[in-house]
């Protein structure tokens, strides 16, 4: 972590607003889109916002062991798999959906892309949380094992399941890559 | 090494997490795999089919909903800082590069958070504001010949969806201002959600008393960029102090509403443009 970002959390320790908005506008668009793909469009706006209250409620307790990006995630993904369960205990399943899914792209691609929605949809939440941190988040797989609490070679086996597992649903879908 | 071995260490091959020495046991199976090469094949795919997903863009009202939650907190001004991971972030998508420029120029400028509510405004110095000005240009050149042309190019350069007033309403989380009455005789012929590099655009299509067109878009920020170089007029009309711009034979013009700024384009003077302000500036129920 740089000094710099340090003295954010610091004033953002003892509650200054200005530091609160700082740390908002420099991490909201990355855990909004995490949230997005985590849980779908129609909750990310709510998910996002109890993130950055948990994250304010509980940053005294950030002591910088692990980076500040590791925390974040980790307190994303960590909402974000609790909404899951939580809204799994509904008889139905809001459908992950994007209706401002690329439509200036051309016809395939915003259909591909589609696809990979509803595909990640219907992967576990766990496969689904390691994929999107690894290939739209890009992190490593130390950081990934940081992240989920997981072992590197956890984090291969995962990814290797999750992969295979979306392949299989997007050929279901009809995706040819 | 067996074809089962070599799946496992398919995504660290992929991921670039092998040691060059397992990397080379890996690729040599591959070469000679057609089977295991399928499957690497198709992560190489699934990457990049990931990348290619939108990037979702945030409600601009997010912070003020979050801020309303949190308990009362004293403030102070705070130099705008940007943290390497946060450059990173950034950085990361060339298609938000132009945002990691505008926070650079802020830091550069060594300006302080106080300037933070004009952030918006400065992004019209910016490449990807002279872009959406280019882009704009056109749909103003455009719309007198052809509204339904104009909309066409901008649809093209920004994605977009048809939508009704309902489903608009539902996207941008409030209630778009031409679903009020509209000037007398006028009908909406159609709403689009335009996703902007500014925010999600309502954009709406009209036609009036003898067939003339005005378009009407509403935004969570002010584009004076639309307008490019074209001189600007100001007039206070119903209330409200207005942006007027003439092209060809008709006006476009720029309004703060009590949340929001609404644009109006394909008026043909300054009594319209009245008009318009007194449907469409409502209090929100
Ligand atoms: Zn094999």
């Amino acid at each position: 972590m740089t000094e710099l970002s340090a003295d954010i959390i610091t004033a953002c320790q003892s509650g200054d607003r200005t530091a609160q908005r700082q740390l908002y506008e420099l991490h909201h668009r990355r855990v909004y889109r995490l949230c997005v793909r985590l849980v779908g469009e129609q909750d990310a706006s709510d998910l996002t916002q109890q993130v950055f209250l948990k994250l304010f409620r509980t940053i005294s307790q950030f002591s910088g062991r692990s980076s500040f990006e590791t925390w974040l995630h980790r307190v994303t993904v960590n909402e974000c798999l609790q909404h899951t369960r939580s809204r799994s205990h509904r008889p139905e399943v809001a459908l992950v959906t994007e209706p401002m899914a690329g439509t200036s792209e051309s016809g395939s691609a915003s259909e591909s892309t589609e696809l990979l929605h509803t595909a990640l949809d219907r992967l576990a939440p766990e496969l689904r949380t390691v994929f999107v941190l690894r290939e739209i988040e890009e992190l490593s797989y130390s950081e990934l094992a940081e992240t989920l609490d997981l072992s590197a070679g956890t984090v291969a086996s995962r990814l290797n399941r999750a992969r295979t597992q979306l392949k299989v649903l997007l050929t279901e879908l009809g995706w040819e890559p | 090494m067996n074809c089962s071995e070599v799946r496992d260490l398919l995504s660290p091959l992929h991921d670039g997490e092998l040691s060059a020495e397992l990397r080379e046991s890996v690729e040599q199976h591959l070469r000679e795999c057609p089977a295991c090469a399928a499957v690497r094949t198709s992560f190489g795919a699934m990457s990049l089919l990931a990348r290619e997903l939108p990037e979702p863009e945030p409600h601009a009202e997010l912070w003020n909903q979050i801020e309303a939650e949190l308990p009362r907190a004293h403030s102070r001004p705070v130099q705008w800082l940007l943290s390497a991971e946060s450059f990173r972030e950034l950085a990361r998508r060339s298609r938000i590069l132009t945002a990691a420029v505008t926070a650079v120029v802020l830091v550069l400028a060594g300006t302080t958070l106080v300037v933070y509510d004009q952030f918006h405004d400065r992004r019209d110095s910016n490449g990807h504001d002279e872009h959406l000005a280019v882009n704009f240009d056109q749909f103003l050149n455009e719309f007198p010949k052809s509204p339904e042309h104009a909309q066409e190019l901008l649809h093209a350069s920004y994605p977009s969806n048809l939508v009704d007033v309902d489903q608009a309403a539902f996207q941008v989380k409030y209630r778009p201002a031409v679903s009020n009455r509209l000037p007398k005789g006028y009908t909406l012929d159609s709403v689009h959600l335009v996703r902007m590099p500014c925010c999600l655009c309502v954009e709406a299509l009209c036609t009036g008393p003898g067939g003339s067109r005005v378009a009407v878009l509403e935004h969570a920020i002010d584009q004076p960029v639309w307008f490019g170089d074209r001189p600007a007029s100001e007039c206070n009309c119903g209330g409200r102090k207005a942006r007027m711009v003439k092209f060809d034979s008709h006006y476009a013009a720029t309004w703060k509403s009590a949340r929001r700024y609404l644009t109006v384009i394909g008026i043909r003077d300054e009594d319209e443009l009245r008009e318009w302000i007194q449907h469409l500036d409502r209090p929100e129920a």
